[in-house]
């Protein structure tokens, strides 16, 4: 009995393994542009999704930082940023002076009924996805802390050279 | 028994090998959170303990997509209900379920689903766990994309109400046509233009013997967004007829709302007015609903959403029974390398906003503002009324001093109608002002300690109060912290009470376990504009969540 | 192709599209006593209204009770039931009076009424959507949907009041008008309800301002005679015109109570749902 409880269990686990792909949702970008989420698979470089709001502090800090590296980053690997934003109808019409406001330079996602955050099974913000060029997600965190903007970039950096990431 | 198993041995692979077989071929994903609560007695501070003396919450969502094809269920349990939520939500099940199918073309979800019409002033359907709101439909949602620019939405269903349904049926259709995505001409002048509408109607019987009450109530609602360059300009209509309820105490009257929003960017600057005038405009599912149940629409709150303790302290609530505000808000980046600006540049914003009630006029000589079975009352968009609602003003400085050394400072006066914002009587409106210091000091990569004070000065209410918190953070997965919320302004010295808090958590990849002692001040927590009382409390907390 | 998509979805929407716009009067013309009730029994509801003087909303309430007392006559047997802090006295001269009763507080601990926020009522202790308690809103259908039902029993009831004594007999027979299940038996309560006390109660619809000093509060509960869950009936309820009699003798009613305005309420309720069959209203003087 105990023999197929544990096969069973296995076969459960092992849907974790297969790496999740982007479902396909239309978005607004805060420049009025339609977006289809599936884009995201084709990118065909290492893709940062972050899922943040403008009303929350930790959010602000780690695109801040992000933001701060971008140009340096930017020269030394491939890679793209995509910022979406769940701010509601009472702040989503603020996300566009926020942001350029904050000179932010990367792709902003309006969220504003929180579908795409559901569809990504998002808890709380912040929480950042790292997708490699095919579009797969290969790394996920949740919360933020000083620091963890660099070990971002260093899985980027790995990503490009091809190699694989572990938690 | 040795039959059983000799059935078991061959049955259960051959079972096991479909579902095998799916799940290399699909995806399975999920998330789920729990949160536990040990409630002690503290009579000093109105905290008290239920008799179950745990209050449980608990949700895992599973969405499994194959192809164009994607199901998805969420369980919760609630055994029995933290304190400051509704009680109907104790037990278990699983409300949340739905199946769906998408091509290019179109996509129909049956079952359970959200969604949202414009910027939800007639239709927003969404869940939030910690305000406790779930106006999920159960039904049939359909998006058809017949051309590029274009896309229709319509739905039919009843709305969730805890562990049943509201006894109204929603119908709704909306449709969003981006011109300039249509149009070759205005895509090379750069100019932006996008109009959308939506009806909305909902039926209710009407088994009421005192009044006719319309069984169908319909709102509809026009949208527009011209954008050209760096200038954006959104507005908002939206028409409700009749629709008498407990909310607007059963009169006749139709329901305005007007939302209007300028925004100017560039790199570095952004400024944003926006306006909003409203009347009448609360909209359920079920005449008799109350509280965040069984809501059809959602009204935006035009406020900031703070971030911080003190400053959100007194937050602004919608009122759908009438409103005129206005917002404005600049932010600007002092560039870097300047004598102002420092090292890595400063980034200051400034928010305003004021909003007061909507001037209500007598219908006749001999009928009372509000009185119900009548018209009600006369209003106009934009008109003012007598009583100020909320008042604030904020000034917030972030800047990156040095590697190691963030600073984020905020500075709010407010204006607080506590009456109506509260919904009781008696209480005098609050003045404060407040102050925030958050400054994170970055030890070295695995160091890294956050502290935060933050003070509010009013002479009404609960008087003066000052927080301090300070967080340790270990390799970035562990932090401990320290928090202190002191009353010490309070008229009765008794009350001049210290609410502290110790929490520990960890945090791995996607999954954050969080557990804290100590005691909690009643407050109220918004989200949007759309609130929950929070209770008094003292004892443990343990939250567990993850996404996997 | 598409373009019969977009010809399909215009359709849909007029379809969809549908309103009742309502003109005046918005009250209904009611069809409350003197219909043509040829026999002398008639179905009454008991109304059970939570309240309190410093429940700013309840008489919003009291306003919808009063408004259905006059569409339905007397097939609505009304009661004020005072609970929780806000029916708490403030000071001798401004919200001094006290209106909580033992049977008040029992009903309000079961029901979870002052929990569940007042105003709260219930109408024939009736489950609607598994819920007794319901707002104030709905209680005009609910009496509807009761008052189409057939009438289970009736009650008449008979009061003898000594003034000097003060002592109070009262009598009560059951019929059994309509046959009907009650595995687990029946129950009936008096309850002692006294109308028109003259105090302070808070009001957000008083132009003049939220405290109202003269206010008239009707049908107050003051007691119950035979507790307040009252006493096995012995009935059988599969016989038509079967009835039995239950009697209370020397309840002695306080002097703080005007007799004048006194009445006993009496129901009778199913044991196993705690609903209501049928009420009765009877002052105490003649």
């Amino acid at each position: 009995m105990k023999k197929y409880l544990t096969l069973s269990l296995l076969v459960f686990l092992s849907f974790g393994i297969y790496a999740q792909n982007i479902p396909s949702l239309e978005l607004k970008t805060i420049d009025g542009k339609t977006i289809n989420t599936d884009t995201l698979n084709k990118i065909g470089k290492p893709v940062i999704l972050d899922f943040w709001a403008t009303w929350c502090v930790p959010c602000i800090k780690e695109l801040s930082a992000i933001s701060d590296n971008y140009d340096d980053w930017k020269d030394d690997a491939d890679f793209e940023v995509i910022a979406v934003s769940i701010d509601d109808s009472r702040s989503s019409s603020r996300v566009a002076p926020f942001v350029r406001g904050r000179g932010w330079e990367f792709t902003v996602l309006l969220d504003p009924n929180q579908e795409f955050k559901r569809a990504m099974n998002v808890v709380n913000v912040p929480h950042t996805f790292l997708l490699d060029k095919n579009g797969k997600v290969v790394w996920q965190h949740t919360s933020y802390t000083d620091g963890d903007e660099d070990h971002l970039f260093e899985m980027i950096q790995k990503l490009n050279k091809g190699e694989k990431i572990k938690e | 028994m040795k039959k059983l198993k000799n059935r078991l041995k061959i049955f259960f692979p051959v079972f096991l090998l479909p579902v095998f077989v799916l799940a290399q071929k699909g995806q399975l994903h999920g998330n789920f959170q729990t949160d536990v609560y040990y409630y002690n007695k503290d009579t000093l501070i109105g905290a008290g303990q239920p008799p179950q003396k745990i209050g449980f919450m608990g949700y895992a969502n599973f969405i499994y997509e194959y192809q164009n094809f994607t199901a998805g269920l969420r369980y919760e349990a609630y055994l029995l209900t933290p304190e400051g939520y509704d009680k109907r939500y104790n037990g278990t099940g699983i409300p949340y379920k739905f199946l769906q199918y998408q091509t290019d073309l179109y996509k129909v979800v049956v079952g359970s689903f959200y969604e949202q019409f414009g910027s939800g002033l007639i239709l927003r359907s969404y869940e939030d766990k910690t305000l406790g709101i779930d106006n999920s439909y159960d039904g049939i949602l359909v998006h058809i994309n017949p051309a590029k620019g274009l896309l229709l939405k319509g739905l039919i269903g009843k709305q969730r109400f805890f562990w049943s349904e509201g006894p109204g049926i929603v119908r709704g259709a909306d449709a969003e046509l981006n011109l300039s995505e249509y149009i070759k001409l205005l895509q090379k002048t750069g100019l932006n233009i996008s109009i959308g509408g939506s009806a909305v109607s909902k039926y209710e019987d009407d088994k009421d013997p005192l009044y006719k009450l319309p069984k169908n109530v319909l709102a509809t609602s026009g949208r527009t967004t011209v954008s050209y360059k760096n200038i954006i300009f959104q507005s908002e209509y939206a028409y409700k007829i009749n629709d008498p309820s407990a909310d607007n105490n059963f009169i006749y009257q139709d329901g305005q709302a007007l939302k209007f929003s300028t925004t100017y960017t560039r790199k570095g600057f952004g400024v944003i007015l926006q306006a909003q005038s409203l009347y009448n405009m609360s909209f359920r599912s079920s005449r008799n609903a109350n509280l965040n149940n069984l809501a059809i629409n959602y009204i935006p709150a035009l406020s900031k959403n703070h971030s911080y303790a003190l400053t959100a302290m007194y937050p602004y609530v919608s009122q759908p029974n009438g409103e005129t505000g206005f917002e404005a808000d600049i932010f600007y980046k002092i560039p870097k390398k300047t004598k102002i600006g420092g090292k890595y540049g400063t980034s200051v914003s400034v928010n305003f906003s004021r909003i007061s009630s909507i001037k209500k006029l007598p219908v006749a000589d001999t009928i009372n503002i509000g009185q119900a079975g009548t018209l009600g009352y006369n209003a106009d968009l934009f008109s003012i009324g007598k009583e100020l609602y909320y008042q604030d003003f904020s000034l917030e400085i972030y800047r990156k001093i040095s590697h190691h050394l963030k600073m984020n400072l905020e500075y709010q006066n407010l204006i607080y109608n506590y009456n109506v914002l509260r919904g009781k009587k008696g209480h005098p409106t609050v003045f404060a002002n407040v102050g925030v210091a958050d400054i994170t000091y970055k030890i070295n990569s695995n160091n890294t300690i956050k502290t935060q004070l933050q003070s509010l000065f009013t002479c009404q209410d609960y008087g003066n109060w000052a927080m301090a918190l300070f967080q340790y953070t270990l390799k970035r997965k562990w932090f401990i912290a320290i928090m202190d919320q002191y009353n010490y302004g309070n008229e009765i010295p008794e009350k001049r009470i210290h609410y502290y808090n110790l929490s520990l958590g960890y945090t791995a990849g996607a999954t954050r376990i969080q557990m804290g002692y100590g005691k909690q001040r009643e407050g109220i927590m918004c989200v949007g504009g759309v609130c929950r009382v929070v209770p008094a409390m003292s004892g443990l907390t343990l939250s567990i969540s993850s996404s996997f | 192709m598409k373009k019969r998509y977009f010809i399909l979805f215009i359709i849909s929407i007029l379809l969809f599209y549908s309103c009742d716009k309502i003109t005046p009067p918005y009250v209904e013309g009611g069809n409350g006593g003197g219909t043509n009730d040829s026999v002398n029994y008639v179905k009454k509801v008991l109304v059970e209204d939570f309240t309190a003087h410093l429940c700013n909303n309840c008489p919003r309430a009291h306003k919808t009770l009063e408004e259905l007392k006059e569409l339905y006559g007397d097939k609505i047997v009304a009661i004020g039931i005072h609970v929780g802090d806000l029916a708490a006295p403030l000071t001798q001269n401004y919200f001094g009076e006290d209106f909580r009763t033992t049977v008040g507080n029992d009903l309000d601990n079961y029901f979870s009424a002052s929990n569940a926020g007042l105003p709260v009522g219930m109408v024939n202790r009736k489950k609607v959507n598994d819920n007794f308690l319901q707002s104030y809103s709905e209680w005009g259908s609910s009496i509807n949907e009761i008052l189409q039902e057939p009438q289970w029993l009736n009650i008449v009831t008979s009061t003898s009041f000594d003034t000097t004594s003060r002592k109070l007999n009262v009598t009560a027979t059951v019929y059994v008008i309509n046959t009907f299940q009650a595995d687990s038996g029946l129950k009936l309560c008096f309850y002692l309800t006294e109308d028109s006390l003259i105090g302070w109660q808070k009001d957000a619809d008083n132009e003049s301002g939220e405290d109202v000093s003269n206010y008239v509060h009707r049908h107050v509960l003051r007691a119950a005679l035979n507790g307040t869950w009252g006493e096995t009936i012995s009935l059988n309820t599969n016989i038509v015109g079967y009835s039995t009699s239950i009697n209370v003798n020397n309840f002695e009613v306080s002097t703080d109570y005007n007799e004048n305005h006194c009445y006993i309420v009496t129901f009778v309720y199913n044991v196993s749902t705690l609903e209501i069959l049928q009420a009765d209203e009877t002052p105490i003087l003649h």
